[in-house]
């Protein structure tokens, strides 16, 4: 049905006004549509937030509570780990548990005729005399300890022959694994 | 021409309220947008912010409880062993009795225990010496090196030992060690990590010192006396 304006003309609004009437109500729609997806997509994010939050909450709680059920365990966890810290670095730090065990191995293949005498253990170094009755056996001493393959180092520091003790030799030893070329 | 005709009393008021909706809800649009935009822009990155954060927390409860849950009980038994290795009181009566009953297997007799000096740090150490008398430098050698493994732990820092065709003696400079306990849990916030391969091989070592056999003494009955007073 056609529409027809019973005004009369005179009435009749001047068209720059209905322009500007019309786009400033296109303008108007357009920002409240903006506005209105605007504020839908802020609703929904706080929304989202917000009940994902309070899921979260309620599930810490209860996360808490288990925890705190298990507070033994968990002192014992504490104990054992700064007492494993703590044995730790004292096992690794410098002493002489290697050279005990060397000096042990090496008692069980002196040579026969060879005698230690004196044994001197440190961190790092181990000092013997040893007392034999040829020096054969002084040699033979050598031969075991190269061919153990610990020593690092094998120092000869001294070597005397008296008629009383025969030979006394006198050696510096450093552990410690032999560069093979 | 058209826009001085609004102005004209006859139509002024028709066209200004045909004006006034639209040019309203563009103001109060924009304004919504520069005054409250801002507002619900912080309030929801404040929202994200504490929900990343109650996250993180959130994971990091769910991990401590798993390592919690996951701890093997025979770790957890070794609290008891490993308190003596490095107990949290000087232990050094308890490992001369260590000492004295390793030297009695051995055949060894300790002459002169004489303490040194004791260094008061995180861990606490006490330096201390020994004379020791055998029958041979490789009994006197398997003592010491056989301290290495009991509780508490030792270290052997030098050893001196001479032969003189008769007697085997020796002096033996070590250190004994303790340590105080823990006084406190961590937060509940920080996590608590598993332990770590060294720890476990560490814990391993340990589980084979040897510790001393401590006697409990159980209360003697009481008899009953003919004579109450005597």
């Amino acid at each position: 049905m056609a529409e027809i304006n019973l005004l009369p003309t005179t009435d009749k609004a001047p068209s720059s006004v209905t322009k500007v009437s019309s786009l400033s109500k296109k303008i108007g729609s357009l920002v409240s549509i903006v506005l209105l997806v605007v504020l839908l997509v802020y609703a929904s994010i706080y929304a989202f937030f917000y009940v994902n939050g309070s899921v979260t909450t309620s599930s810490i709680t209860s996360l808490e509570n288990q925890v705190k059920a298990q507070e033994a365990t968990e002192q014992k966890i504490v104990l054992l780990r700064d007492r494993t810290s703590k044995v730790s670095k004292i096992i690794n730090s410098s002493n002489s548990e290697q050279e005990m065990t060397s000096l042990s191995g090496l008692l069980g293949k002196l040579p026969e005729g060879v005698m230690i005498r004196e044994a001197k253990v440190e961190p790092n170094e181990i000092n013997v005399l040893v007392q034999a009755d040829q020096s054969s056996q002084i040699t033979e001493f050598i031969r075991t300890l190269t061919e153990s393959g610990i020593y690092s180092q094998i120092e000869s520091t001294s070597i005397n022959f008296t008629g009383k003790e025969r030979y006394l030799a006198a050696f510096r030893l450093a552990l410690g694994e032999i560069q093979t070329q | 021409m058209g826009i001085t005709n609004i102005k004209d009393p006859a139509f002024s008021s028709s066209n200004t309220w045909a004006l006034l909706f639209p040019v309203s809800v563009i103001v109060g649009g924009l304004l919504l947008l520069i005054f409250v935009a801002p507002q619900s822009y912080s309030q929801i990155t404040d929202r994200i912010a504490s929900y990343k954060e109650q996250k993180v927390y959130y994971d990091n409860l769910q991990k401590k409880l798993s390592v919690l849950q996951s701890t093997s009980p025979s770790i957890l038994n070794q609290t008891g062993q490993i308190v003596t290795i490095l107990p949290d009181k000087n232990p050094i009566l308890s490992f001369i009795s260590q000492m004295k009953n390793l030297a009695v297997e051995k055949n060894v007799v300790i002459t002169d225990i004489k303490t040194d000096t004791i260094a008061d740090n995180d861990v606490k150490v006490l330096e201390f010496e020994i004379g020791v008398t055998g029958d041979s430098i490789d009994s006197i050698n398997a003592l010491v090196k056989d301290l290495y493994h009991r509780a508490p732990v030792v270290t052997i820092d030098e050893m001196a030992i001479s032969d003189n065709g008769e007697a085997k003696a020796g002096k033996v400079k070590m250190s004994v060690y303790w340590a105080d306990l823990p006084t406190s849990l961590p937060a509940l916030t920080d996590p608590l990590p598993p332990f770590s391969p060294e720890e476990l091989k560490t814990l391993d070592q340990l589980r084979a010192y040897q510790v001393p056999d401590f006697s409990t003494l159980t209360p003697a009955d009481t008899l009953p006396r003919d004579n109450p007073f005597n």
